[in-house]
């Protein structure tokens, strides 16, 4: 694994490089260019606005519902982004994967790069929506920053899964949009933690990323500190998974460029 | 000196797929087929899926070596390169690298068209393993052997081909690497480019870089390499001196080619003329294949008839068996013409004398009609021409021709003679 991360060291500029073009292509020829990143979770807001708060009013924990699902709607698009065009980035990359030598996972490390530009703008707009639900800026905001670390060590050993899939077979990106649709119900991202019935909710905490949802939202809207039990259950899935699906990435990368 | 590159009994296998992508349901076919074997004790694995495209080769580079690589298409010269720049592992065996590895394979490896010249430049560099730094250093020589200019800013979607072509060279001509990999890279661009291109390898190889090159080009083989690797099927079939190895490449080409002669079973009858032979025959009209330059060769040609046939047009032409179209010439050319053929008949076509220069030619022979232009009969690879002859000191010729020619300097002229100008013109 250090071997791993020190070669990893030797390419940081390609990482750059690689996630500088995915941000820069994406936005070319754009009029409104990276303030399209607002409009993905913006809009995600108004109708699960409209939808579970206006026609089903659905509890939010007595906080403003555009606030309380924006809190959560905004880690979740990281998340899908990084996860979908993630576990696709090694195909998207073919030819440079046929031809050229570079550790394999920078396809998918240049895509969490450029996913957390688009990341960074729409967490500022969520710094000005509490600020106009005069939310109070506390001291719990910084567990923010280890949460995001447990999701990103998650959602590295699931692509790291899912992308050497993907190189043989294609079959992963058509379930992708339907995987992302069903895992977003199955996560706390429209509606509460607490509106779980407590029968199911063992289960329900087998998906990290419900637990990873939840200290969002209890540390930007609810002000409180992570449940740390459920956090750390999630952190131990993340880990165990990345430390089987990380080396077995590297292993079966030897490969990449017969079968892609 | 020590080698840099040493390739102990490398193999590699690939698996060919029958169809397109392989998905989900192929696997669990092949699983389930698998289990069969496995149930009746059939052991054996399935073979033929599995094409060897490296089979235990082994040689070495020494520091400062420039090694040639060549061989048929599918031979394995570009897997062997793919192994040492690291793109795939071998199947089995070890290779060990020592130094750096740039391979000048991949001319615009990582380009995206929406992005600038200038961006890409970055962009591709840092994918073929540069600084940063070293980028910036280089920028300015990399604009200028590229030739791009004022587009430099321009997003290479609008780059024409060749254009985007010399870009992606140019950066990797600016790579610094202690092995440099350098795969077929002769054949883009124009005339000038090529110049530049010849003019990097051979300032490479007098900066004493250890360089592996693999072309089709033999003259570049013998030009700029030191060693020859030859590979036929993923073996290798002789490792040499550059000139030597040639030649037997060249005439095991000829060996496995049409001979000197050879003739075809007439098709279903809906030709009216048909082509049934062709035989090469030397001076003395005796069937030969092998000709040195100077020496008369002819190419007689047999056929039939279904229904007589107004002024057909022959063609006869002429492919250097290592791809490249050399040249064609028809009856029409001299005004040749064999009026109203009733018969089956015999037409000869001479090369008095054979002006190619040392290689093997395939002889590929038409028939049109005179009026549409139609093709009538066609007979692809019908005989081959090997041309033998003195090695051709290196950079002293190139092509496929040594045409008639002389050189003078003004003291040859007669007094008075008109000076430099008309010497250059001449």
């Amino acid at each position: 694994m250090f071997c791993h991360l020190k070669e990893l060291y030797e390419h940081r500029e390609l990482i750059l490089s690689l996630g500088l073009r995915e941000l820069k292509a994406r936005y070319k020829q754009t009029v409104f260019g990276i303030s399209w990143a607002l409009v993905q979770p913006l809009s995600m807001m108004l109708i699960l606005t409209l939808v579970f708060s206006r026609i089903a009013k659905l509890p939010s924990d007595g906080i403003p519902y555009p606030i309380f699902v924006y809190s959560t709607l905004v880690f979740w698009q990281f998340f899908t982004l990084t996860f979908s065009q993630g576990t696709t980035s090694l195909v998207g990359n073919a030819s440079l994967v046929r031809k050229v030598y570079f550790p394999r996972e920078i396809c998918f490390l240049a895509i969490f790069f450029s996913a957390a530009a688009d990341l960074a703008i729409s967490f500022a707009l969520l710094l000005v929506l509490r600020a106009y639900y005069a939310l109070p800026l506390t001291w719990n905001l910084l567990w923010i920053a280890p949460i995001l670390a447990v999701q990103v060590l998650f959602t590295l050993g699931l692509v790291s899964l899912t992308s050497s899939l993907h190189v043989r077979f294609r079959d992963i990106g058509h379930a992708l949009p339907l995987v992302n649709q069903i895992w977003m119900f199955a996560s706390p991202v429209a509606y509460s933690l607490s509106a779980v019935p407590a029968s199911l909710l063992p289960f329900y905490l087998l998906n990290p990323m419900a637990a990873i949802m939840d200290s969002y939202r209890r540390v930007i809207v609810l002000n409180t500190g992570p449940n740390l039990e459920y956090l750390a259950a999630s952190l131990l899935t993340a880990a165990v998974l990345f430390g089987i699906f990380y080396p077995l990435f590297k292993r079966s990368e030897l490969h990449f460029a017969d079968v892609i | 000196m020590d080698p840099v590159v040493q390739f102990r009994n490398v193999s590699k296998r690939y698996r060919l797929r029958r169809g397109w992508y392989p998905s989900l349901r192929d696997h669990a076919a092949a699983l389930a087929r698998r289990a069969k074997n496995w149930l009746a004790r059939n052991g054996a694995e399935e073979t033929d899926e599995i094409f060897w495209a490296l089979r235990d080769v082994s040689f070495e580079v020494e520091e400062g070596e420039s090694v040639g690589i060549i061989g048929a298409n599918g031979a394995g010269k570009s897997t062997i390169l793919k192994i040492l720049s690291r793109v795939t592992a071998p199947t089995s065996g070890s290779v060990s690298v020592d130094g750096k590895i740039g391979a000048l394979i991949e001319v615009g490896a990582g380009f995206h068209p929406e992005l600038s010249g200038r961006e890409n430049v970055f962009l591709s560099g840092s994918i073929m393993g540069m600084k940063r730094r070293e980028i910036e250093r280089r920028f300015e020589s990399i604009v200028e052997f590229a030739g791009v200019g004022e587009f430099i800013d321009t997003p290479v979607k609008f780059y024409s081909s060749g254009m985007y072509i010399r870009l992606g060279f140019a950066i990797a001509a600016h790579l610094d690497p202690d092995i440099l990999l350098i795969d077929e890279i002769l054949a883009v661009g124009d005339a000038a480019f090529q110049v530049k291109c010849l003019n990097k390898i051979a300032e490479l190889k007098a900066s004493g870089k250890t360089t592996i090159l693999v072309s089709h080009e033999l003259s570049n083989i013998r030009n700029y390499t030191q060693k020859a690797i030859w590979l036929t099927r993923g073996q290798i079939a002789a490792v040499g001196d550059p000139d030597e190895i040639v030649d037997r490449y060249l005439q095991s080409l000829a060996i496995q080619r049409p001979g000197a002669s050879s003739q075809r079973r007439l098709d279903s009858a809906q030709k009216p003329i048909q082509i049934t032979q062709v035989r090469l025959l030397d001076g003395n009209d005796r069937a030969r294949d092998l000709f040195c330059a100077g020496e008369d060769a002819t190419v007689e040609i047999r056929y039939d008839l279904a229904a007589p046939v107004a002024s057909p047009v022959f063609t006869v032409s002429f492919k250097d068996v290592q791809g490249p179209h050399v040249g064609s010439v028809a009856t029409s050319l001299d005004g040749f013409d064999l009026g109203r053929v009733t018969e089956p008949g015999i037409l000869r076509f001479k090369l008095s004398p054979v002006l190619f220069m040392k290689g093997a030619y395939v002889v590929s022979l038409s028939i049109r009609e005179r009026d549409t232009g139609k093709i009538v009969d066609l007979f692809p690879n019908a005989v081959t021409l090997v041309v033998g002859g003195p090695n051709i000191p290196p950079n002293a010729a190139s092509g496929h021709f040594i045409f008639p020619h002389t050189w003078e300097t003004a003291d040859d002229l007669p007094a008075g003679g008109v000076a430099t100008a008309a010497g250059r013109a001449g």
